[in-house]
Formats: structure tokens, C-alpha cells, sequence
């Protein structure tokens, strides 16, 4: 079993002799060589509480993670066995979703797959990658973690885990950390496009269909620009602007819904 | 009207405890529409769940026995189980005749019953998987499904036309291709494109799709036709 994170002399074995030049630019930022190695063994432990789940083969988790922005030297880990293990866990992460959704809900199937969307989405795994700490310990950057990185990043987590520790295993973790976020989409109907949402609320409520105007537009060589008022009847709600009449017609909806207080 | 679902169990190799989930495989959204006192479902969640089902078992099957990088894994992947393939897996299990769909549709033999035939694939899996879980959905995935990979690569059925086309384009005549929309209609929901593809100036090939990306797709598929490039490696 190869693991990098059990031992300091284990570690300095693994890592190449080339790579230890590197360490210089850690110091600079005044972290140790040492230091990294506690606080990746802390990081381990940390990481696995928040999980939930605890590696028997810890070379899975060494691989999930090499693409932290600070791994990169330290982990040696593979980048293309971490995209490889990266697209195991999505086809993990949605089945598993699909699934939990199914049991929980009984909305139409083309509702459940746009509850999952969201749920799957680089902004949402990057919140769940922000709470199980992957932005804290030895990978932390001054900068923190881009959300593309860290979406990813959890994903080859969910990989790992199914790897190590099977199915069972990583649906604790997506049921614990990802499908537990469902609710607040499913109720506040988030996974509509808000201009949907706007027209049911009109509809429902004052039984008349809403209507976008275009107010202005612009357009030069780069740019183009539109502006959309919303109304029901003859009463403007709300406005919205973009570059197509998509975005705009979106943020007219998302202002409506607002202005109505139909959130 | 119910369907015959011991011979469907027959056919897709699986006996099931809850025989209703076969049937309500077979049961497309269109039937409902002319028959509203049927007791059951459309087949669409099962369809959804299917398909990540599919994914899964497809994906771990190629992470376990390929290491090929991911582009090409994801690649694989997409010539496995796209609809072409998927349609193809339901005539040879034998699905059409237990489809259950309005008339307007039965009439449809076209692109129309492709889709359908493709999706009811990913909805009998669901049953499967909802009855039976992970261990059966996966014997008739493999037996079904992922005994094409070996067509896929010898077909090399999971090549990108549009790349297929720029490589052969530059290797043989030193030029990139380049593509332009010739004509779009349809309100945003149900847009049309055709896209021309270019060497130079000259126009090689047209295709039509319902988003630029399909276009320029079919486009670079009739390229390699019109060039008789298509059994360049």
C-alpha cells in the first residue's frame, strides 16, 4: 500500500528528488517542510471526520486530492488518475443523487433532473467542498480554492470513496453532505428558471400570464446590450438588463420575484 | 390494454418481483394522453433514474478496464450510450413491440421512434435497478450494453466527426476548416440551424441540427463523405 500521508520518512521517500526544491517557495511563505507533513496528517484525520468516512487505503484520498493547488509537490499525485477518478465520482455523485431524488420526491422526471442539476453544479460542490474544509489545512492558498478545482476535487472524492470503500460508502456521503440540500431547492421551486417561477406565481395567484417589453437596446462592434420591463397587465414590475434577451428576461423574473415578494 | 410481461421478462433476461414496473417501462407520456383512466405511470422517472444507472455502470466498466485518460474514457462513454446505440440495443432485445404509445406516435417510425426506443432502454433498466438493485441492472447493462465496446472500437465509433474532419483537413491539405451558420429559425425553445463547414473558401458539406453544436456535427459527418474521408485514420 503506498501511502505518503502515514509517516515522514515514508513521505521524503516517495517524494522525487527534484521536487525538493520546491520546498523553498513554501518557506518563503513561512511554512516548514515539517509543518505541511503535521498538518497534512491533521488535514487527514480532519478531513475524514467531515467525510464521514475513513480510508482503509489512504492512496485513494492522496490521488482524490492532487489537484489542491498546494498538492502539487507535495502529493506527487497523478493528475490524469485524479481526472480519471474525477469522472468515476460524477457518474457516482448522479446516480446516487437520481436516486435519493426518486425515493424523496414524487415530481415528474424531468424536474428531478433539473433538482439535480443543481445539485450537482460547480457552485453547489464547491459550498460542499468549503464545508468538509478542503479550503483549510496545508491546501489553503491566501487566495482560497477556484470553485472549478474545488468542485472537481470533490467529485474525485466521491471517487475515491466509492474505490475504497463502495457503494454504500459514498451514498453516506452524498446522502449526509449533498442530498440534504435538496429541500431548500424543492420548496422554493429553485430549480425552475425564474422566469417559470414568475409566470406560475402570476398565474396562480392573479390568474394573468406576465409580459417582458424590450425598453431599450444598444449594440456596438464588442457589446450588445438589452433592457426588459416585466409586466402584469399594464403594470411594470420589475426591470432586467443583459447582453441577449435570455440573461435580461432572467433578471427581470428574479427582480419580479423580489418586488412581489414571491421568494 | 397490458402488456405480456412474462415475454418481456424473457426477452431482457430478468424475471421481477413487481411486474408493474416492467410494464410501466413500456408506458411512453403519449399514451397517457389518450388512455387518462391508465392505472399507471409514464415511464419517464425510471427513464431518468435508467440513465444514471447506465452512466455508472458504464463508467466503472471503462475506469476498471481502460487507462485511457478521461477525454477518451468520456468518449468512449458517449459512443456507448448515445441514442444511436441505445435504439439499436432495444431492436435487438426486441423492445418495440411492447411500447405502449399513442397513434400519432405508432405512426412515427422515424427519428421520433429512435428516441423513443432509445429512452425506453434506460427506463427498463430503472425497473430493473428499482426492483431488483445495482447487481441484475448491472448483468443486463453488461450483456447488453457493454458488449458493444468492442464495435465502438473497431468502428471507431467514438471519434468526434468535427475533429476527425480538422485533422484529416490539415494533415491532407494544410488548412483548418471553419464553420458558418447559414440559417437559423425557430423561436428559442425550438431553434434550427444549418451550418456550412469550409476548407478555404469553398463550402464542403451543410448540416442541420437543433443546436449549433449538432450542426456543425452533421456537418463535418457529410464532410468526411463528401471528401471520402471518412476510413482516414
Amino acid at each position: 500500500m503506498v501511502s505518503i500521508l502515514t509517516t515522514q520518512r515514508e513521505y521524503y521517500i516517495l517524494r522525487p528528488i527534484g521536487s525538493f526544491n520546491k520546498s523553498d517557495k513554501y518557506k518563503k511563505g513561512g511554512i516548514g517542510i515539517e509543518d505541511e507533513i503535521n498538518g497534512m496528517m491533521e488535514m487527514r484525520s480532519e478531513l475524514e471526520k467531515e467525510v464521514g468516512y475513513v480510508f482503509s487505503d489512504v492512496a485513494y484520498l492522496r490521488r482524490a486530492l492532487a489537484r489542491l493547488p498546494r498538492a502539487e509537490g507535495i502529493l506527487e499525485g497523478d493528475i490524469a488518475e485524479n481526472e480519471r477518478m474525477e469522472f468515476l465520482g460524477d457518474a457516482v455523485l448522479e446516480a446516487i443523487v437520481i436516486e435519493g431524488l426518486c425515493e424523496m420526491y414524487p415530481h415528474p422526471g424531468n424536474e428531478i433532473e433539473k433538482i439535480k442539476m443543481g445539485l450537482v453544479s460547480e457552485p453547489m460542490l464547491a459550498v460542499i467542498a468549503r464545508e468538509i474544509g478542503l479550503e483549510k489545512g496545508p491546501w489553503a492558498t491566501r487566495r482560497g480554492l477556484k470553485a472549478e478545482i474545488a468542485a472537481d476535487t470533490v467529485e474525485a472524492l466521491i471517487g475515491a470513496i466509492y474505490l475504497d470503500g463502495g457503494y454504500e460508502a459514498a451514498r453516506q456521503f452524498i446522502e449526509k453532505r449533498i442530498l440534504c440540500h435538496a429541500s431548500e431547492s424543492v420548496r422554493n421551486e429553485l430549480y425552475k428558471k425564474p422566469t417559470e417561477r414568475f409566470r406560475e406565481q402570476a398565474l396562480n395567484r392573479l390568474h394573468v400570464n406576465p409580459t417582458y417589453r424590450v425598453e431599450g437596446k444598444s449594440k456596438t462592434k464588442s457589446s450588445s446590450q438589452i433592457v426588459l420591463g416585466l409586466y402584469i397587465g399594464s403594470e411594470k414590475v420589475a426591470g432586467g438588463e443583459g447582453t441577449n434577451r435570455r440573461i435580461a428576461s432572467w433578471r427581470a423574473a428574479m427582480n419580479g420575484l423580489k418586488a412581489m415578494e414571491w421568494n | 390494454m397490458a402488456i405480456d410481461v412474462s415475454k418481456l421478462e424473457e426477452k431482457i433476461g430478468y424475471v421481477a418481483k413487481e411486474k408493474t414496473l416492467l410494464q410501466q417501462a413500456m408506458v411512453h407520456r403519449s399514451y397517457l394522453n389518450e388512455h387518462r383512466d391508465f392505472e399507471l405511470d409514464h415511464n419517464e422517472r425510471l427513464e431518468f433514474l435508467g440513465d444514471a444507472v447506465l452512466e455508472l455502470v458504464s463508467t466503472e466498466y471503462l475506469y476498471n478496464n481502460f487507462s485511457n485518460p478521461e477525454g477518451e474514457l468520456t468518449n468512449f462513454r458517449s459512443a456507448l450510450v448515445n441514442g444511436k446505440m441505445l435504439a439499436k440495443v432495444a431492436s435487438e432485445v426486441g423492445l418495440e413491440e411492447f411500447l405502449m404509445m399513442s397513434r400519432g406516435e405508432e405512426k412515427d417510425t422515424g427519428k421520433a421512434r429512435q428516441y423513443l426506443l432509445a429512452n425506453s432502454v434506460e427506463a427498463v433498466i430503472g425497473a430493473i435497478y428499482l426492483d431488483g438493485g445495482y447487481v441484475p441492472a448491472k448483468t443486463f447493462i453488461t450483456d447488453r450494453i457493454l458488449s458493444h465496446m468492442e464495435d465502438v472500437l473497431a468502428e471507431k465509433l467514438y471519434q468526434d466527426p468535427k475533429s476527425k474532419f480538422q485533422e484529416v483537413s490539415q494533415e491532407k491539405i494544410g488548412v483548418t476548416p471553419s464553420y458558418r451558420v447559414e440559417k437559423e429559425w425557430g423561436p428559442d425553445h425550438d431553434k434550427h440551424f444549418i451550418i456550412g463547414v469550409y476548407i478555404g473558401g469553398e463550402k464542403i458539406a451543410e448540416g442541420e441540427g437543433t443546436s449549433k453544436q449538432a450542426a456543425q456535427r452533421r456537418a463535418a459527418e457529410k464532410g468526411l463523405e463528401a471528401k471520402g474521408w471518412k476510413e482516414e485514420d
